[in-house]
């Protein structure tokens, strides 16, 4: 063990290679608090030379290793392994290229989501997945997980604004995959890549695709009595031929939050929100805008607000994407759960959601990308209660299990990191999880790069 | 030998079953095929077709890998909804698992996409005849590695493509379309980019060249609210010169699915697809134009060759500027043109897959 240290000591200056307790304490754990490792070491990367040579001595001492952004992960995807080196990217932040005619930006993995969207700013341009993390979440670690946001439906994932990758494999060679294109030739190698939470190896350049800047938005609120109302009103626009940017529900106690927070003038009596945002031409828009009133309006609400201008629409979105850190004003714990079900079972899952709720005795506040299904209950608890944690984590089990059965995902963009990785078995069958093994053995035979995440180490 | 499996457990068995060696998969062979007709045994997967399931609410559509495409956008379109990368070859009798195998999506992938942005789950049987499941049936999920995207222009090369998932779309209440003939190609290339940096929503952007190169006929293609389409025309209209044409509905639509069956490749041996970007478009065209017949998609990301000439001088040619393709019709369907970096990854992957090379 010390080999590896001492090797790393030979790479690093003092001030990169961190070993001391103390300065390992801030790298112990990541956006999901309850999972916590003191590393063997952090190194502090500034150049792709650097994580491949650390990425080759990992390789050649049977050291496992993670690659570490921001840390915001809420699966626990960046914990440090025990023993393992974490190799931390946030120096590496350099936007290398903006290229406004090909519209790509091309970046380090330490760069964080929303610069790069400030990048293109000039140019009229921004990148279009938009986690709630994006201020501070780093690209790199996106990539890793597949992040998401509020407008997958139309715009999609992660993986579908990633043209192309240069990335140190968990061997050490480095391969590119994809280029500057939306198009590639041969099999679709960096979709592949991205999503694959550091068990294929690092990714160390980065090439995004910038999507123009629509020209008009017209955002609407509508507030409803019932959350199934609220759940019905995303059928019917999606039935009306309407496709919004997003389409966001909050539930009365995540309305509740973010009021308390923001003030965003969301109706305090509503039993939901919904936030629908057209975007487009002007023209478009406007005749989209149109459509959707009227299909709101059939669809028993209580209240329409229309943002009639650009300060108006950043405070209705304001309360929305503040309304995870909101939900700390009333309660002082609380877990944020991620979990998918098919569009159409949205109804099914909120009145389950609600019994089990009951039945935990735990509140649950739900703020959920509509449009696709993607649930985010966030389970209210008192962690000075006795047991109060073991039930808000049994309450979120009983969540994905539901999500499972419902014929949905156990995670729409958080990824399944350490907190899911036991149930990734209930969701696809044992056949499908022994082909995981065998292309994560295929790629990485020795199971370094982040060892223990997603899959379960093999014997 | 050729076995024609009907279900899913009949193309595990089959896979199993076939003697060692290669396994060449086929489908309706509107893209042509891999390998010579005698080598190894076939899989025809003509027979293991139908949608499995769809439903309109959830926008998403599973279909077995024969299933044609013509077949699902016949049940898409009975509810208003499509497939927005505009899968090519379609009135062929292409099939969907073939449209994912080739990786070719059609004119309309401007708009929202190609194949790859739109599936989100697949099953695939391996080189050892198991079946395994990537993805999933709703449209956000980021659980397990995405095999699935490794199918699309896998061209029959990591294993028997056996069910796809697709997201999809509502259909635009109409579309227009906007012709506009350029007598020399730097005309066509300055009107191109005059609609591809402004703020407009194209459907579609396409540059079809002569087949001397020397003039070219813009394509674009508008789509939304009925009500405001005409406006939205008469914008992108200003941006082009004089002799420009809107067309009539009808001509609008077989204008379209015509691009979407590469009629304009007629008579060549096989069609190229190089990815390209706006900035060397122009530079890329020029040169594939000297192999054959050009077609420049998705505002110069794409540009299409359709040649009868060797394609070892089309991949010198490509290589030498360190530029990439792939033969996506025709006798070498799938076969990687041009520029080639490690395939370590790849490899890998492959090997995870088809650990006997059976599909390689």
């Amino acid at each position: 063990m010390s080999d590896i240290l001492s090797a790393l000591a030979a790479l690093y200056p003092p001030d990169r290679l961190l070993t001391r307790a103390a300065s390992l304490a801030s790298y112990e754990s990541d956006g999901l608090t309850a999972f916590r490792t003191r590393p063997l070491a952090v190194v502090l990367a500034e150049s792709t030379r650097d994580v491949v040579e650390t990425v080759r001595l990992c390789h050649a001492r049977g050291v496992p290793f993670v690659a570490r952004g921001s840390g915001t992960s809420l699966s626990g995807g960046s914990v440090p392994i025990e023993d393992g080196v974490v190799i931390a990217l946030n120096r590496m932040n350099r936007i290398l290229r903006v290229d406004p005619v090909d519209r790509i930006a091309v970046v380090q993995p330490g760069v964080i989501n929303l610069d790069i969207s400030a990048a293109g700013e000039p140019h009229g341009l921004y990148y279009a997945p938009d986690p709630s993390s994006q201020s501070v979440c780093t690209i790199g670690g996106n990539v890793a997980f597949n992040s998401g946001g509020a407008h997958c439906f139309r715009h999609g994932m992660t993986a579908n604004h990633v043209l192309g990758l240069e990335v140190v494999l968990p061997d050490g060679e480095v391969v590119r995959l994809g280029g500057d294109s939306v198009e590639d030739a041969g099999p679709d190698l960096t979709g592949l890549f991205v999503g694959s939470e550091g068990l294929f190896g690092v990714a160390v350049e980065i090439t995004v695709r910038l999507i123009p800047r629509p020209e008009a938005y017209r955002t609407v609120l509508a507030s409803y009595g019932t959350l199934q109302a609220a759940g019905d009103a995303v059928t019917r626009i999606i039935a009306a031929g309407l496709l919004p940017g997003a389409m966001e529900i909050m539930d009365r106690l995540a309305i509740e939050a973010a009021e308390a927070a923001v003030h965003a003038g969301y109706p305090r009596e509503a039993a939901a929100v919904l936030l629908v945002e057209l975007e487009g031409e002007q023209a478009q828009a406007d005749a989209e805008l149109a459509r959707l009133r009227a299909v709101l309006e059939q669809s028993a609400p209580t209240h329409i607000r229309v943002a009639q201008t650009a300060d108006e629409r950043a405070l209705l979105w304001k309360g929305r994407k503040c309304a995870f850190s909101a939900v700390g004003r009333i309660s002082p714990d609380f877990i944020v759960q991620d979990g998918v079900v098919p569009r159409t079972k949205l109804g099914d899952a909120l009145v389950a959601i609600e019994q089990l709720s009951a039945q935990h005795g735990l509140r649950v506040a739900n703020v959920f990308h509509a449009g696709d299904g993607n649930l985010h209950p966030l389970i209210l608890y008192d962690g000075r209660e006795p047991g109060a944690l073991e039930r808000a984590e049994a309450l979120a089990t009983d969540i994905l299990r539901l999500c499972i059965r419902l014929g949905g995902s156990i995670t729409g963009e958080h990824g399944v990191g350490l907190e899911k990785r036991a149930f990734l078995p209930e969701m696809y069958t044992p056949e499908d999880m022994a082909f995981m093994q065998r292309l994560r053995g295929a790629v990485d035979g020795r199971a370094l790069a982040n060892r223990g995440k997603m899959l379960q180490v093999p014997a | 030998m050729s076995s024609a499996p009907g279900t899913l457990d009949a193309l595990r068995h089959a896979v199993t079953a076939s003697r060692p060696g290669p396994i060449r998969i086929a489908g309706a062979g509107t893209k042509g095929s891999r390998l010579a007709s005698d080598d190894g045994d076939e899989l025809d997967l003509r027979q293991l077709t139908g949608i499995t399931s769809y439903n309109p609410a959830e926008c998403v559509l599973t279909a077995l890998a024969g299933t044609p495409v013509a077949a699902i956008e016949a049940a898409l379109a009975a509810h208003q909804q499509y497939l927005p990368f505009d899968p090519t070859h379609v009135r062929a009798g292409g099939t969907i698992g073939g449209t994912v195998a080739s990786g070719l999506s059609g004119s309309g992938r401007y708009r929202y996409g190609g194949v790859r942005d739109f599936i989100i789950g697949a099953r695939v049987v391996d080189g050892r005849g198991r079946l395994i499941a990537s993805g999933g049936q709703v449209v956000k999920n980021a659980a397990g590695f995405l095999a699935h995207h490794a199918l699309v222009g896998s061209a029959g090369r990591l294993g028997a493509i056996a069910e796809v998932t697709f997201k999809v779309f509502p259909r635009p209440e109409a579309r227009a379309t906007l012709r506009a003939d350029c007598a020399s190609l730097p005309d066509a290339f300055a009107a191109h980019e005059r609609l591809r940096a402004a703020a407009l929503d194209l459907e579609a952007l396409d540059l079809a060249l002569a087949p001397d190169g020397g003039a070219a006929t813009l394509w674009a293609r508008l789509a939304g609210a009925a009500d405001a389409l005409p406006a939205r025309i008469a914008r992108a209209q200003a941006l082009l010169a004089t002799d420009t044409r809107v067309l009539p509905h009808g001509d609008d639509a077989r204008v379209w699915s015509d691009a979407a069956e590469c009629a304009w490749t007629v008579g060549a041996t096989s069609l190229v697809k190089v990815p390209a970007a706006p900035t060397r478009v122009v530079a890329v065209t020029r040169l594939l134009a000297t192999f054959g017949t050009c077609r420049v998609q998705c505002g110069g990301a794409v540009v299409l060759l359709a040649t009868s000439q060797p394609l070892d001088a089309v991949h010198g040619a490509l290589s030498h500027h360190g530029w990439r393709g792939v033969a996506v019709c025709g006798p070498s369907h799938g076969r990687l043109l041009g520029a080639a970096g490690s395939d370590a990854f790849g490899a890998r992957v492959r090997l995870a897959l088809d650990p006997d090379q059976r599909f390689h």
